[in-house]
């Protein structure tokens, strides 16, 4: 006898029971399916993410207050408004450093070294760049250079340009009160071009105007500027025996200083690329050889990262090894914008505090437009990349300047979605001089998806479980428990315990089965339509994300991941199954353990 | 030849408030080929007798023998399914199933063939003189006369040594009522059953080749109208 076939039969004879049962099993175990894929496609999608986005902070210390100024041109003969911030005292870049703040990254406020490189050529032939230049000269009639004042040179101690004119125009542009120059009497000035005034010499040459004196910058470890007695002054007399004196070793120093420069590059040294704007932008890749490996970092790898022009202007290639000089380090300003002092605190031009070989590890591009940024937030012509952990010795005494945190200086990296959570602790710390910018290329609108998805995922998961539970339950009462009578009858009948329970189980579980099955296989479909409703459909082009390299190839575009998994469907569906099945054996195991005669008079013996 | 006995047999059953002593000590023996009344008051404990002979449940105290076999050491799924059949008074149909399903039920259990069960589900369901129209019926479309000679017909589908009935002619008529009580006794007399019958009704206990009186729990043997 086909037990089965009875089992069923007799399901077949309720059929309104029968189907609901089915319709409401399915439809429990779609809402299971679809929320387990949802669940799935949430963490995949979250982990998809990881991979792709990141999240940095830039801080920048507020200034304290801003102040109007004026400053004078001698062109137009009035003062002309200048604006200039007053930071107060430095907020160091440790009050970052907070419990609960989970950076992957920083934060870190980057130096830029200055680099002499001697043996790379700097500039293209037809290159050219303001000329600056430390002479001697001489006016050719006494005159106050409250406008050009022509000037026979007659030393020079640094020029970029060697075949400068004999004669030049000197004008103390931004001073109202310029002091007055003899004839006969020799000055020692550093100068630069530019600023042709409107007067008889528009075609040139051209005008030079004060550009550095005796100054200095340097700051001790503690980011103190350290005092000086360098006089401060732009324009001097020479007087015999001047160079003798502490003043005049200090102008040589200044035309060393600057001749050094003139062969520098600029190198910064990080602990993560990303956290320069530049490339976590992706405006700057790796176009040939790589990024920096966790390796490299952690190590302290002498690898380094040139731009192509750099690399093609000195025949470079990836692997060759790159000498670097350093000099001095700024923590100030950034390396396309450098403001510091070319005089220690000493009045001596710097020395080199580290000589080695980085070997080149990858070649650096710039998309097209990349520059459109403001000077500061550039990587500067031939900047070098390097991690900071690569450089052995301390800079501490060679700080040519050091400055309030700035946004292009100082930055963080913390696991995506925390930004609400950095911010909640930071403002717990009670620091009002920071302005913290954050940038996560559209995370936190992606992750606004991804918690509607887990959100909706948990209510459908609670849903369909409670959902079929109470299905089984009030269906296997149905089935089970109101049918004592024909468990009783069948076992009077001599059906066996076993043969009672299959009887009783198999037709219920065939059912089940089938809308397990449909329920999962509308779940599966239903997942990647829920997916679609709840995200809003974010593109964006993850051509350069990670160090990838640019291949010149068409824009790649994704989204979120929104295709279901069976995986899921059949697990939710097992376990649907596996409850109909236990709930259906507890309650046919309440009628199995009484005795027939029981059933069949309803009283306990 | 002694089929069934019965030895200072007791039973009980547990109410939420009470216990209730159903059977007291009774001893009671059965032959083949004969046909016995159990009669008695309602609640005496008459179809709890029956209910232990059928092998629906283990005395408290006393023993069961089959043919000189412990009803103990019996495999009692087996008894019940090839040697004891019971018609009960509430009928006690499958109301899912059809009159002849009904029937085949126990002959299938039995490992008969579907086909097989069929023939023979025909053939005992006009042997209790229903109409062929009440094959493809379910019990409720049927009336309780019917539905007790469905019972019936399952009854001795089973085809046991041992025929156990509870009131089976409680709700016919008189002469449907004859007519079962024949069919009883040649299943006693031609094919050499044991039929016990509980009734109340005096023709029937008329009709028994022997009478067992049950009265507060306890059984006593009757002399017998014929």
């Amino acid at each position: 006898m086909s037990i089965l076939y009875h089992s069923l039969r007799r399901l077949r004879r309720t059929p309104v029971q029968t189907i609901f049962f089915f319709l409401l099993l399915s439809a429990a175990s779609a809402l299971l399916a679809a929320g387990g894929g949802l669940w799935k496609l949430s963490g995949e999608n979250r982990a998809y993410f990881e991979a792709i986005f990141q999240t940095i902070g830039t801080v920048e210390q507020k200034p304290e207050r801003i102040v109007d100024e004026e400053i004078w041109d001698a062109e137009t003969g009035m003062y002309r408004p200048h604006v200039r911030r007053e930071y107060g005292e430095t907020i160091p870049v440790s009050v970052l450093s907070f419990d609960g703040a989970d950076y992957i990254s920083g934060p870190e406020q980057r130096a830029w070294y200055s680099a002499y490189v001697p043996e790379y050529l700097l500039m293209d032939e037809n290159e050219g760049t303001c000329n600056i230049m430390i002479v001697e000269a001489s006016p050719l009639e006494d005159a106050v250079p409250a406008g050009p004042v022509a000037m026979e040179v007659r030393r020079i101690l640094y020029t970029f340009y060697p075949e400068n004119a004999p004669v030049i125009y000197y004008c103390d542009h931004n001073n109202a009160h310029p002091e007055k120059l003899y004839a006969g009497h020799t000055y020692v000035m550093c100068l630069v071009d530019g600023f042709p005034h409107g007067w008889p010499i528009q075609q040139g040459p051209f005008e030079y105007i004060p550009y550095d004196g005796l100054r200095s910058t340097q700051a001790g470890a503690d980011g103190r500027l350290l005092d000086n007695d360098l006089s401060g002054k732009y324009v001097e007399e020479v007087t015999p025996g001047f160079y003798e004196t502490e003043n005049g070793k200090a102008w040589l120093e200044l035309a060393a200083e600057y001749r050094e420069r003139l062969w520098s590059v600029p190198v910064t040294a990080t602990d993560n690329t990303d956290l320069i704007l530049p490339f976590y932008d992706q405006e700057v890749f790796a176009a040939q050889g790589r990024g920096f490996t966790e390796e490299d970092y952690a190590e302290g790898r002498k690898v380094c990262m040139v731009s192509r022009r750099f690399a093609n202007r000195n025949g470079l290639q990836v692997g060759a090894a790159l000498h670097l000089r350093l000099r001095y380090a700024n923590y100030a300003d950034s390396a396309s914008g450098g403001r510091e002092g070319a005089l220690t605190a000493s009045g001596r031009a710097y020395s080199v505090w580290e000589d080695d070989n980085w070997e080149i590890c990858g070649i650096y591009d710039m998309l097209p437009g990349a520059g459109n940024k403001s000077r500061d937030y550039r990587l500067a012509d031939n900047e070098v990349i390097i991690p900071a952990s690569s450089v052995r010795h301390s800079d501490a005494d060679h700080i040519a300047a050091f400055g309030p945190m700035k946004g292009y200086t100082t930055s963080f990296e913390i696991p995506n979605g925390s930004i609400d959570r950095w911010m909640e602790l930071w403002q717990a710390q009670g620091i009002d001089g920071l302005e913290i910018t954050f940038y996560d290329r559209g995370y936190s609108r992606l992750e606004e998806g991804l918690k509607q998805m887990e959100r909706m995922a948990l209510l459908l998961l609670a849903g369909g479980g409670m959902s079929a539970f109470g299905i089984l339950v009030f269906f296997c009462h149905l089935f089970i428990t109101k049918q004592s009578m024909r468990t009783a009858i069948e076992r009077s009948l001599g059906m066996r315990k076993g043969q009672c329970l299959w009887s009783l189980l198999s037709g219920i579980l065939v059912i089940a089965l089938c809308g397990v099955i449909a329920g999962s296989i509308a779940g599966y479909y239903g997942t990647t339509g829920a997916a679609k409703r709840l995200t809003r459909v974010e593109r964006f082009d993850r051509r350069y994300s990670n160090g990838a390299l640019y291949t010149g190839e068409g824009e790649e575009t994704t989204t979120y991941l929104m295709s279901g998994d069976w995986r899921v469907c059949a697990l939710t569906g097992s376990a649907v199954a596996v409850l109909a099945a236990a709930t259906a054996l507890v309650k046919i195991r309440r009628n199995l353990r009484q005795e027939p005669l029981a059933l069949l008079s309803g009283r306990e013996v | 030849m002694e089929r069934l006995r019965a030895e200072k047999v007791s039973y009980c059953y547990r109410t939420k408030y009470q216990t209730i002593e159903a059977l007291k000590e009774v001893s009671c023996s059965f032959a083949a080929a004969r046909m016995y009344a159990v009669v008695g008051e309602s609640g005496s404990g008459k179809s709890t007798l029956l209910s232990l002979l059928a092998g629906l449940d283990v005395p408290a105290a006393g023993e069961i023998l089959i043919e000189g076999e412990n009803l103990r050491d019996m495999d009692r799924d087996r008894y019940r399914r090839d040697t004891v059949s019971v018609v009960y008074q509430a009928f006690h149909l499958f109301p899912l199933l059809t009159a002849m399903e009904n029937v085949m039920y126990p002959m299938q259990l039995q490992g008969i063939s579907r086909k097989e069960a069929c023939r023979r589900a025909g053939m005992l369901i006009r042997k209790v003189g229903l109409p062929e129209k009440i094959f493809g019926q379910f019990p409720k479309m049927m009336s309780g006369g019917e539905q007790q000679r469905v019972a019936i017909a399952r009854a001795l589908a089973a085809g046991g040594k041992i025929l156990l009935a509870d009131e089976p002619t409680g709700n016919l008529d008189s002469e449907n009522e004859r007519h079962i009580v024949e069919i009883l006794k040649q299943c006693a007399h031609e094919d050499g059953l044991t039929v016990i019958v509980i009734t109340h009704n005096p023709a029937v206990a008329a009709a028994a080749d022997g009478i067992w009186r049950m009265c507060d729990g306890r059984l006593q043997e009757e002399e017998s109208g014929k």
